[in-house]
C-alpha cells in the first residue's frame, strides 16, 4: 500500500521537472561537436585530399556500407577513385573514422539525413568531402609516410635520413 | 628415407620427420613461429634470426640455449620451446630492430593485409615503436611493367636474390651496399629480364616488390573473391587462384600443386590475365545486317532460332572447329553438334600429326610422363629441340633445379640436408647434374647445360637417330656427341627427356619417343615430359580423326565450301595470312564464331556468339603430361555471355555437365576419369569464394539501385559467389583426409597469418585433396610392352620443317591470349629474324638489313639481327610469322641496289 503510494508521488513529482525531450524539429537539441553523425571527408594542410583508399575504413564497417576503390597519380600518390558510402545503411558507430590512418573520415553532428528517396542516401566521394582539415589541423600524412610524392622526396619526410648512396664505400 | 621422430615442444611430445627443419616441423604442426628469409623452396641461411626457439638438453636441462630454428636439424628425442620468456623476448626485440627502418607505409602500401611482415611484427608481440631515431631511406628504380620497386620497406632478409639469382638464375638483381646501407635492385634502372621475376612480388614478405598491373587495379586482400584456377597460357596446367571484384579480374596468385607448379609461377601466367578485362570483348550476340556496317543484337531466342536455322537447314553441311584454348568440354559439345566427321582441330597439320602421336604413345608404350616435380628430382636432362623458356616456361625452371641435384648428392654424402642452402652451395661449387641441350641456338638454360650443342634440325634428326643406335647396340664407333650424351643419361639413375610440338617435327617427335622407350629398358626409372602448344592441345587432339585439321579442312572445301562454319575459341588468322583465311571465309555462307575476344576471325562472322572467358566457367583440362584438371569460375557471366557449350546445348541435346561428360567418355575413353569433377552436389559442402571479412558489399552497386540483390547463383559448383559457405582456412587447418572433405580450396588462410605465406603453415593439406591434385589418364592404361605407333606419313614433316627456316619463340609472343595484357605487350620484342654470321654472309645481309621469305601461302620481309649462337644454315622466324609460312619457302635478301631496280 504504501510503496503504491510512494510510486505515485514520485510519478507526481516527475510533471514539475523539466523535461529532457524537446519539441524536435522545432527546437533541436544541443549536440556536442564530437557527437556521430554523417561522415565527411577532410583535406591536409596543403588543400590535398587526406583519403588514400587503405580500404581500411571499408574492412571496419560493421554494415559494409563503404566502397573505397583505389587510384594513383602520376607522382605516386594514392587517392580515392570511389568513395561511396551508403548512409541508408549507416549506423553511425564511428568505426570508421577510428580505422582512418589519415584523419580523412571525421564524424560530423549532422545526423539530421531524413530522405523521401533511399537512393538519395547514397553519397559519394564529391558529396563528401569538405575543404578544410576538419578538427586535426596539422596532420598530413604524407609527410611522415616513406613514399616518395610530388613535392616530397625520399628522405625529406618527418625523421628521415637523405636517401643512401648506394655507391658509397662507407659502411 | 624419412624417419619420424619425437619432438617435444614446450613439454609435449609430436611426431615430426626428420628430413626438415625443425621451423618447418613447427610450422606443420600448426604452431606459430614466426621467420623471414625461410622459403620451403629455397631453405635456410639463418639470416633474419627471427625464429628463435628455445633449445633444452634434455628433461633436467632449465637453462636451455636459443637457436635459430630454421638451421637446426629435427633430431629424436628433441626438446625446445617457444614459448619461453626469454624466446619471446628475444624474437620481440630482434622484429623491432627490423622495423626501425620501416616506413610509416601501410596504408599506402599494395602488401597491406597481405603482407607476411605485418603478420609477423603482430605475431612477435611489436606493437609500439620505441625508436626514436630517423629512418634510412632508398631510392626506388623502375623495374619493368611487371613490378613496382619500394625499397623503404626491406627488411633485408635475402629472399630477393637468393630467387632471383640462385633458384631462376638471374643475374640482373643484385645486392649492393653494406650493413644498414644494403640495396636490392638493379646496377641500372630497367625491365628485370628473368620470366620469373613476377614471383617476387610473393617471394618478398614485404612491400619491396609488388605487383604493377594489380596495383593498376588495386583491391585489399580480403575483398577478392577467389577460386582455384588453372593457367592456359601454355601446356604445363599451373595451378592459380585466380581473384577478382566487381567482374574485373585483378590478380592471379600461385595455388600450390606439389607435382606442376610448387611455389612459382612464370610471368606470363601470372600478368597474362587481362584478356579477361580488356574493351574488346564480346557482350552481345551480334548478328551481321543487311547492309554493310550494320550489326544487329539478338535475344537468346532469336539467336536460338537462327542458329536452328542455319544448323537445319536443307542441304546444310556444317563444319565446326574445335580450339586448343577451349576446354574439353567445349570441344566435345561441339563435337556432338557436327558430327566426328565434320570436326576440326583448331591447329596446323603438322601439330595434329604430333598431337596424335604422343596420345597414342603414351596409350602404346610404357614411358612414365614425367611431372615437373619429378622432373627437378631427376639426374639428368636430355632437352631436344624446344625452347622451353619461351613456350612452356615453368619447365625450364624445374629443369634449372634438376641440375642443383648433383650437389644435393654430394651434400646427403656428408649428412648436410638438403634445406642447409648455404652449405649445400658450399659443396656443389661448380658440379651440376647433367643437362644435355640440342637445339638450334643458345637458350635461357644454356648457361646450366652440361653439353649445349646447337644444331639444324636435319642434324638435331641424325644426332638422335645415332643415339637411338647406340642404345640398341652400344659400342665405340659412333661420334663424340653420341658418346657423350648416352654416357651422361646411361649414368644417370633417372634420366628425363624433354622435348616439345614447338618444332613443328614430327620425326623428331618420333625419334624422341623411341629413344625414351628404350632408355625405359635401360633405367627404369627414366621418364618423357613433351611440352605442347597450348593448354589443351592433347585433349583436343583426342577427339579428332587423323587429318582433321586446319590445313586439310581448307584444302578439302576450297572447291566445295560448307554451308555453316562454327569457329569456337580460334583465331584463324594466326595460322594462315590474312588474304586466304579471308578469301576462304568468304566462301562461306554461315560463319559463326564463339569467342570471348574480338578476334579478327569474330570480325569476319556473321553471327557471333558471346563465350566467357576462362574465369566465367567451370571447365577442364589436359595438359601436357596427360593429367586431366578442373578449374571453377571466379565470377559470374557477364551479360549476354554462356559457355561454349551452353550456347550448343539446344542444337547438340547435351543438355547438363553430366550429360556432356557422359558423351566424352563415349567418344574418349581415356577421359573417364573426368566425371569425378562433376559433384555439383551442394548439400555437403559449399565453398565460400569471398573471405570472411568480404566489405562493401551494401555500397559496391548503389550508386545503380540503392536496394540491394542477392548474390548470383552458382548452379554448376560447389562454390559460392559469396562469403556463405564453408571459408577457405577451415579446410587448410582440418586434416581432409580424416574429415573426407573434398570440395575446392578458395584460398590460403590461417588464423593470424593473412599473407600467402599461410600456405607453409599446415596448409600443405589442403592441397593433398584428390581432386586438386588432378588426374594423370594414362597411368592406369600401361602395358605390359611398349609398341610405338609407326608414323604413318613420313612426309609429313616436310611441310614445315626440313627446311633452313626454324620457329623462334618468345614467352611474350607465343600465347595468343597472353598477348592481350597491356603489361606483356610492352615486352614483346620487335620482330626480327635472327642468323648466324656465316648465313648472313651466304645471303650477304648485314645485321638490321631485311630479309624476304616467300612461300605459298605468305610472304614476309623482316630486319634480321646476328646471333653467333645459331647453327649453320638455319635462320630463325619469329613463331607467329613462321607458322604463316607454307610449302616451297625461299629465303632472299634484298640490297639497296635491287630496291632501286
Amino acid at each position: 500500500m504504501i510503496s503504491q503510494i510512494r510510486t505515485l508521488i514520485k510519478v507526481l513529482q516527475h510533471t514539475f521537472t523539466k523535461p529532457d525531450t524537446v519539441q524536435y524539429p522545432e527546437q533541436k537539441p544541443y549536440l556536442s561537436p564530437r557527437y556521430r553523425g554523417r561522415i565527411i571527408l577532410t583535406r591536409d594542410p596543403n588543400g590535398d585530399e587526406r583519403c588514400v583508399a587503405c580500404n581500411l575504413c571499408s574492412a571496419a564497417c560493421p554494415v559494409d556500407c563503404i566502397l573505397v576503390e583505389k587510384d594513383e597519380t602520376q607522382d605516386g600518390r594514392w587517392l580515392a577513385k570511389t568513395f561511396r558510402i551508403n548512409f541508408s545503411r549507416c549506423i553511425m558507430c564511428g568505426f570508421c573514422e577510428e580505422a582512418c590512418p589519415t584523419h580523412a573520415i571525421q564524424l560530423t553532428p549532422d545526423v539530421e539525413m531524413a530522405e523521401y528517396d533511399r537512393q538519395n542516401l547514397v553519397y559519394e566521394k564529391e558529396n563528401l568531402l569538405i575543404s578544410g582539415p576538419g578538427k586535426y589541423h596539422d596532420y598530413n600524412f604524407y609527410e611522415i609516410c616513406g613514399k616518395a610524392i610530388e613535392g616530397k622526396n625520399k628522405g625529406q619526410a618527418i625523421d628521415e635520413n637523405p636517401p643512401i648512396d648506394i655507391k658509397s664505400l662507407m659502411p | 628415407m624419412t624417419n619420424k621422430v619425437t619432438l617435444y615442444v614446450d613439454n609435449i611430445a609430436y611426431q615430426v620427420s626428420d628430413d626438415i627443419n625443425l621451423l618447418q616441423a613447427c610450422l606443420n604442426l600448426n604452431m606459430d613461429l614466426p621467420y623471414f628469409c625461410w622459403h620451403p623452396a629455397m631453405g635456410s641461411v639463418g639470416a633474419c634470426r627471427q625464429c628463435a626457439v628455445m633449445q633444452y638438453q634434455n628433461e633436467e636441462d632449465t637453462r636451455g640455449r636459443l637457436v635459430m630454428s630454421c638451421m637446426t636439424p629435427v633430431t629424436d628425442g628433441m626438446r625446445i620451446s617457444l614459448k619461453n620468456e626469454k624466446a619471446h623476448t628475444f624474437r620481440a626485440t630482434n622484429i623491432e630492430a627490423i622495423m626501425t627502418n620501416h616506413p610509416h607505409d601501410c596504408p599506402v602500401c599494395e602488401e597491406g593485409g597481405d603482407c607476411h611482415l605485418q603478420d609477423m611484427t603482430l605475431l612477435s608481440c611489436h606493437i609500439k615503436r620505441r625508436y626514436p631515431g630517423t629512418k634510412r631511406t632508398h631510392n626506388n628504380q623502375y623495374l619493368g611493367p611487371f613490378l613496382n620497386h619500394e625499397m623503404n620497406r626491406c627488411i633485408g632478409c635475402y629472399r630477393c636474390v637468393r630467387f632471383y639469382r640462385d633458384y631462376c638464375g638471374g643475374d640482373d638483381l643484385n645486392v649492393f651496399a653494406s650493413k644498414n646501407n644494403i640495396y636490392f635492385g638493379r646496377a641500372e634502372p630497367g625491365t628485370l629480364e628473368n620470366e620469373f621475376s613476377g614471383n617476387l612480388a610473393e617471394v618478398c614478405p614485404t612491400g619491396v616488390f609488388t605487383d604493377k598491373p594489380f596495383s593498376q587495379h588495386y583491391i585489399r586482400k580480403w575483398d577478392l573473391q577467389t577460386s582455384p584456377s588453372i593457367c592456359t597460357h601454355c601446356s604445363i596446367g599451373c595451378n592459380t587462384y585466380a581473384a577478382e571484384r566487381g567482374g574485373k579480374l585483378r590478380k592471379i596468385n600461385n595455388r600450390h600443386h606439389p607435382d606442376i607448379n610448387g611455389h612459382f609461377l612464370c610471368d606470363r601466367g601470372r600478368f597474362g590475365y587481362e584478356h579477361a578485362n580488356i574493351d574488346n570483348k564480346t557482350t552481345h550476340v551480334w548478328l551481321r545486317g543487311d547492309q554493310e556496317h550494320q550489326t544487329n543484337i539478338l535475344s537468346y531466342n532469336q539467336t536460338h532460332m537462327k542458329l536452328a536455322q542455319w544448323i537445319n537447314e536443307p542441304n546444310a553441311h556444317v563444319i565446326g572447329i574445335g580450339s586448343v584454348r577451349a576446354s574439353i568440354e567445349n570441344n566435345a559439345a561441339l563435337h556432338k553438334l557436327v558430327g566426328a566427321k565434320n570436326f576440326y582441330a583448331g591447329i596446323k597439320q603438322v601439330e595434329l600429326s604430333q598431337l596424335q602421336f604422343l596420345a597414342k604413345a603414351y596409350k602404346s608404350s610404357q614411358i612414365s610422363l614425367s611431372s615437373l616435380k619429378e622432373i627437378e628430382h631427376s639426374d639428368a636432362v636430355f632437352l631436344i629441340g624446344e625452347d622451353v623458356t619461351q613456350t612452356a616456361p615453368r619447365l625450364a625452371l624445374s629443369i634449372r633445379q634438376m641440375t642443383k641435384n648433383e650437389g644435393l648428392k654430394k651434400a646427403a654424402e656428408l649428412g648436410i640436408k638438403p634445406w642447409q642452402d648455404e652449405a649445400v652451395r658450399n659443396i656443389r661449387q661448380e658440379d651440376k647434374s647433367p643437362l644435355i641441350i640440342i637445339n638450334t641456338h643458345n637458350t635461357r638454360l644454356s648457361d646450366v647445360a652440361k653439353y649445349n650443342i646447337n644444331l639444324s634440325p636435319d642434324k638435331q634428326l641424325s644426332l638422335l637417330l645415332e643415339i637411338e643406335q647406340y642404345l640398341k647396340n652400344p659400342h665405340n664407333d659412333y661420334s663424340d656427341a653420341t658418346l657423350k650424351i648416352t654416357q651422361a643419361l646411361l649414368k644417370a639413375d633417372r634420366p628425363t627427356i624433354i622435348t616439345g610440338t614447338y618444332n613443328f617435327d614430327v620425326t623428331l617427335l618420333s625419334t624422341c619417343l623411341r629413344v625414351s622407350v628404350l632408355l625405359k629398358q635401360h633405367k627404369t626409372h627414366s621418364g618423357f615430359y613433351c611440352a605442347t602448344s597450348s593448354i589443351n592441345a592433347l585433349g583436343l587432339s583426342l577427339f579428332c580423326q587423323p587429318e582433321q585439321d586446319l590445313d586439310n579442312l581448307i584444302f578439302q572445301t576450297e572447291e566445295k565450301p560448307p554451308s555453316s562454319l562454327i569457329i569456337m575459341e580460334t583465331d584463324l588468322y594466326r595460322y594462315y595470312s590474312n588474304e586466304k583465311i579471308t578469301s576462304w571465309l568468304n566462301k562461306i555462307k554461315n560463319i559463326i564464331v564463339i569467342d570471348h575476344i574480338i578476334t579478327d576471325t569474330v570480325k569476319m562472322a556473321d553471327l557471333v556468339l558471346p563465350a566467357s572467358s576462362l574465369f566465367e566457367q567451370d571447365a577442364t583440362w589436359l595438359n601436357a603430361e596427360a593429367r586431366m584438371q578442373h578449374s571453377y569460375a571466379v565470377m559470374p557471366m557477364e551479360k549476354m555471355r554462356q559457355t561454349s557449350w551452353q550456347w550448343l546445348c539446344q542444337h547438340n541435346l547435351l543438355e547438363d555437365n553430366q550429360a556432356i561428360v557422359k558423351y566424352i567418355q563415349d567418344i574418349a575413353p581415356q577421359l573417364t576419369p573426368m566425371s569425378q569433377f562433376l559433384q555439383n552436389d551442394k548439400t555437403h559442402f559449399s565453398v565460400a569464394r569471398q573471405a570472411m571479412r568480404s566489405s562493401a558489399r551494401t555500397a559496391f552497386y548503389a550508386n545503380i539501385d540503392v536496394k540491394e540483390y542477392a548474390p548470383k547463383k552458382d548452379n554448376k559448383s560447389q562454390l559460392n559467389f559469396s562469403m556463405e559457405g564453408l571459408p577457405a582456412f577451415r579446410q587448410s587447418t582440418l586434416n581432409n583426409s580424416q574429415h573426407k572433405i573434398n570440395t575446392p580450396i578458395t584460398g590460403v588462410w590461417s588464423p593470424k597469418w593473412n599473407s600467402h605465406q599461410a600456405i607453409n603453415k599446415a596448409g600443405y593439406n589442403s592441397c593433398k585433396i584428390d581432386i586438386n591434385l588432378g588426374i594423370k589418364i594414362f597411368d592406369d592404361l600401361k602395358p605390359k610392352h611398349s609398341k610405338l605407333p609407326k608414323l604413318q606419313d613420313p612426309s609429313h614433316s616436310s611441310s614445315l620443317a626440313h627446311t633452313i627456316v626454324c620457329p623462334q619463340h618468345h614467352i611474350y609472343t607465343n600465347d595468343e591470349l597472353a598477348g592481350y595484357a597491356n603489361s606483356i605487350q610492352q615486352l614483346v620484342p620487335k620482330l626480327a629474324i635472327s642468323l648466324n654470321q656465316n648465313m648472313s654472309n651466304k645471303l650477304s645481309v648485314k645485321s638490321g638489313e631485311s630479309i624476304n621469305i616467300n612461300s605459298d601461302d605468305y610472304c614476309l620481309s623482316l630486319p634480321c639481327t646476328i646471333n653467333d649462337t645459331i647453327a649453320d644454315d638455319i635462320i630463325l622466324v619469329p613463331i607467329n610469322e613462321f607458322i604463316k609460312l607454307g610449302s616451297n619457302i625461299q629465303v632472299s635478301s634484298i640490297t639497296d641496289g635491287e630496291h632501286n631496280e
